[in-house]
């Protein structure tokens, strides 16, 4: 089953909306920069990056009563809705689910409320009212008025993707019609303090697949698409950006935060992603990899890219968005189409030279490619993999 | 399509470790025998404490060396046990291919506060970091049981339970995948039991689910886990009934299509909170039970709900609400009784009244 | 206390290991086979090194090195404090 995707709204460091994330690909790199919004108070600042700042003006909000996780899945939502052209009708239903991929959105782990609760001093219960109420898929859900179920996939640095292979079951069983997938992650500091404490932080732009890769640029955004049945896409009327071919997720049953070093999870949800429709190697066009720029993930995602699809066009794009956590596979299923739909690729920011321990080639100039479709790779704390398969028309996969 | 059988089960809670334990304070809550309440830190200072279910995890340490189990949070402690129980039972059939689904409303909540003391001290621990990102209880149970399925974590409040059952439906159902494990965790924490506290203050008496003049909910933490297949590729009967409904609705009203047989049987997530009590109006005359004095208050109490089902179903007798059954409803079960084959609800309405529906079946149910 | 006791204890204290000082060997791998720490550990102990003995560690290649055992730990922190 291959379900239509009729919208999609975007948010990161490149852009406010789908068309300027896809066309920030193609102008030339911008740095990660030290955060604003929070001090670090103690070691170096490593660069993250950040929405642009007109985000705040454009898409104004009151973060004393939501997050910035929220509001960003929101208005990503709001975008893919108008863009699908669901009215209020469509969406009041049980049959409307919503499934959204986070980290933060799902933490409570507010400083200011946590260190005045431990020095004894009451705080003001709006932190929890906001933990409570701010659970990003409910969220999307009040605000747009869809009924149907909501789920927060807490799967680390695979919820974007995980949220769209969800939907498509939801799709598959008959649970749902209609369901909004994506993931949203604003910067927050204690995850950022928990990558640097973990020693992947890059003290300088992320290398994704460079012999000198430091390691990873934080980032923060959010993307949310409409995923529907064929039956409603036709009820509907509704126009396509893009169809869902195939998805694999698989774990390593290695180590907590290192990937397994023979790959094997990653192997195994590659195969399942192209075993949905039945494509194989020749089919795939290019290759979003997950690609962060650490030692150890670009290592073995590299060692598995060079046996399995050697050859075909990838690149990373965590250069142009930082390592956006429970957002990234679903920023990068929107490029995937972007670039579909673009028939091309950017070079992949940040490399330049294979190392010894990653032998994939990544592109290093805008590049074409012949077929149809593309895969989107994310691995994540916990030994996650996934693998997601995108096409723009489905008679094509 | 094959039926969706539950072919193995592991609990713990304020009732004890295990399907033993649990069948054990069902049939002791007969006699007036009920889990002792443990008195918890609800806020910095020691003097502010609630009434509370807590886990005993001590039996981990009988499966796993304590080297092994040195960065396990309590969290993913709870998790791993009831997995070990569940795969103590049975072997899934899809062997180490077998998924994880696991489904939790606080998360690793206390690694997560651990790691912003770390932080505070400015040495944040990698460690806790590590614990505290929600999926780390899966990977724990991957790693310990060698299993190398897809693994993912969803959290949903009150809600996540019957999600996670949803998708492991799902993924059952389009025979993508043979064995499927639904876990369900929640831990004590001291914030979340000050955020209670100052929410909802003490409780008024002792536990009385079905009362809606009172707020008397007992905090808990708990966790169970459940070996999902299809009947057809086990070729035998689930011993704890069949998944026949899963689902979420945001306005409280049941799906198109389901429809309560004339005898079922309702185990409410009632759990003495007063605010939600409106939201179980329409169950009224269904007869009906709430087993929260077995383990306390927590987002995915429905997973206990459905064990104590699954218990019901193994042992073909229905157990009325432990501890004090005063409320309105004319349904309340008053006496143990047989099961007879009937279908169980599991019901839980969240804060703004959301239901979240899992129906098991004692017999395979009727295919149209 | 020599600094070879104190790595020992902040060692079984921060990693939780149930033993006693006495059972870690000075001279025993700490990583792998000996002790059987791993990768996570290891960006533990950059923390406890630097919590406990301020000494500062810049990367897990300059790390890995004085991980070798309890004497190249202390070696490398009597090297750093100068």
């Amino acid at each position: 089953m291959s379900p239509a995707i009729t919208g999609a709204g975007c948010l990161c460091a490149g852009g406010l909306n789908m068309e300027e994330c896809v066309a920030s690909l193609f102008k030339e790199r911008k740095m990660p920069q030290p955060p604003t919004r929070f001090t670090v108070d103690y070691g170096d600042a490593t660069p993250v990056y950040q929405l642009p700042e007109r985000f705040f003006e454009e898409h104004p909000v009151d973060l004393d009563k939501r997050t910035l996780t929220t509001h960003m899945a929101i208005v990503a939502a709001k975008q893919a809705v108008e863009q699908a052209g669901l009215t209020a009708e469509d969406l009041a239903s049980h049959k409307v689910g919503v499934i959204v991929g986070t980290t933060v959105g799902c933490a409570m782990n507010d400083e200011p409320y946590y260190y005045s609760y431990l020095d004894g001093e009451d705080p003001d219960l709006g932190p929890i009212n906001r933990f409570l109420d701010d659970n990003p898929a409910d969220a999307i859900a009040r605000e747009l008025g869809s009924l149907g179920p909501t789920q927060a996939i807490v799967n680390a640095c695979t919820s974007g993707g995980d949220a769209m292979i969800l939907g498509r079951d939801w799709i598959e069983s008959g649970l749902c019609d209609i369901v909004l997938v994506g993931g949203s992650d604003e910067l927050n500091r204690v995850t950022y303090y928990g990558f640097r404490s973990l020693m992947v932080a890059a003290p300088e732009e992320c290398k994704p697949f460079d012999a000198t890769r430091k390691g990873l640029n934080l980032g923060e955004g959010a993307a949310i698409l409409v995923m529907e049945s064929d039956e409603s896409r036709a009820k509907r009327n509704a126009k396509p950006i893009g169809h869902f071919v195939g998805g694999g997720l698989c774990g390593d049953g290695h180590h907590p935060t290192a990937p397994s070093p023979d790959g094997i999870g990653l192997r195994k949800a590659m195969a399942a992603a192209l075993a949905d429709n039945a494509l194989s190697m020749e089919d795939i066009a290019f290759i979003n990899a997950h690609g962060t720029g650490t030692k150890s993930n670009d290592q073995v995602e590299s060692t598995v890219l060079d046996e399995e699809m050697p050859g075909v066009p990838t690149l990373s794009t965590k250069g142009f968005t930082g390592h956006t956590l429970g957002a990234a596979g679903a920023i990068e299923a929107v490029f995937t189409l972007g670039c579909l739909a673009e028939g091309k690729l950017p070079a992949s920011p940040g490399f330049a030279v294979r190392g010894d321990d990653t032998p994939a080639a990544l592109t290093t100039e805008t590049t074409s490619f012949t077929g149809a479709v593309a895969l989107s790779e994310s691995l994540g704390f916990g030994g996650n993999n996934t693998v997601i398969a995108l096409t723009l028309n489905k008679e094509d996969a | 399509m094959s039926n969706i059988g539950i072919y193995g089960m592991g609990v713990i809670g304020g009732f004890g470790c295990g399907k033993e334990a649990l069948s054990d304070a069902l049939h002791g809550s007969l006699k007036g025998k009920l889990p002792a309440l443990q008195d918890m830190k609800a806020g910095p200072d020691d003097d502010t404490t609630l009434p509370s279910l807590m886990a005993d995890l001590s039996p981990l340490r009988q499966h796993f060396k304590p080297m092994k189990l040195r960065r396990v949070d309590r969290f993913s402690q709870m998790a791993l046990l009831t997995a070990t129980e569940c795969l103590g039972e049975t072997t899934p059939l899809a062997g180490e291919d077998t998924a994880l689904l696991l489904a939790s409303g606080y998360g690793a909540a206390k690694a997560t506060f651990g790691f912003l003391d770390t932080s505070r001290e400015s040495a944040p621990s990698p460690t806790h970091f590590a614990n505290s990102v929600h999926n780390s209880a899966t990977s724990t149970i991957a790693i310990f049981h060698k299993l190398k399925g897809p693994c993912c974590s969803v959290s949903q409040f009150e809600m996540s339970f019957a999600t996670a059952m949803a998708s492991a439906r799902a993924w059952l159902e389009s025979g993508k995948m043979k064995s499927v494990m639904v876990i369900a965790a929640d831990e004590y924490c001291e914030v979340n039991w000050n955020s209670r506290l100052r929410f909802f203050g003490q409780p008024e008496g002792e536990l009385a689910p079905h009362d809606s003049a009172r707020h008397t909910a007992i905090p808990g933490e708990g966790a169970a886990c459940f070996l999902l297949e299809r009947c057809d590729d086990r070729g035998t009967p689930p011993p704890y009934g069949y998944l026949t409904h899963a689902s979420v609705t945001r306005d409280g009203k049941t799906p198109e299509g389901w429809q309560a047989d004339d005898n079922q049987f309702a185990i409410l997530g009632l759990d003495g909170h007063k605010v939600c009590h409106k939201f179980y109006a329409p169950w009224t005359a269904m007869e009906q039970a709430a087993y929260s004095r077995l383990f306390g208050s927590l987002p995915t109490s429905q997973a206990l709900d459905m064990a104590v089902a699954c218990t019901t179903i193994k042992e073909d007798e229905c157990i009325p609400t432990p501890g004090d059954k005063t409320g309105d409803s004319n349904a309340i079960l008053q006496e143990s009784k047989p099961l007879n084959g009937k279908t169980i609800s599991c019901i839980k309405h969240g804060r703004r009244g959301e239901l979240a529906l899992v129906d098991i079946a004692a017999r395979p149910p009727v295919k149209g | 206390m020599d600094n070879k006791q104190k790595l020992k204890e902040a060692i079984i204290e921060h990693l939780n290991l149930e033993m006693e000082p006495t059972e870690i060997a000075d001279d025993e791998p700490l990583f792998d086979e000996g002790l059987g720490l791993d990768s996570l550990d290891a960006v533990e102990l950059v923390v406890v090194i630097e919590k406990h003995f301020g000494v500062k560690i810049q990367n897990m290649e300059e790390g890995m090195e004085a991980f070798q055992s309890i004497n190249a730990l202390e070696a490398f922190i009597t090297a750093q404090k100068g």
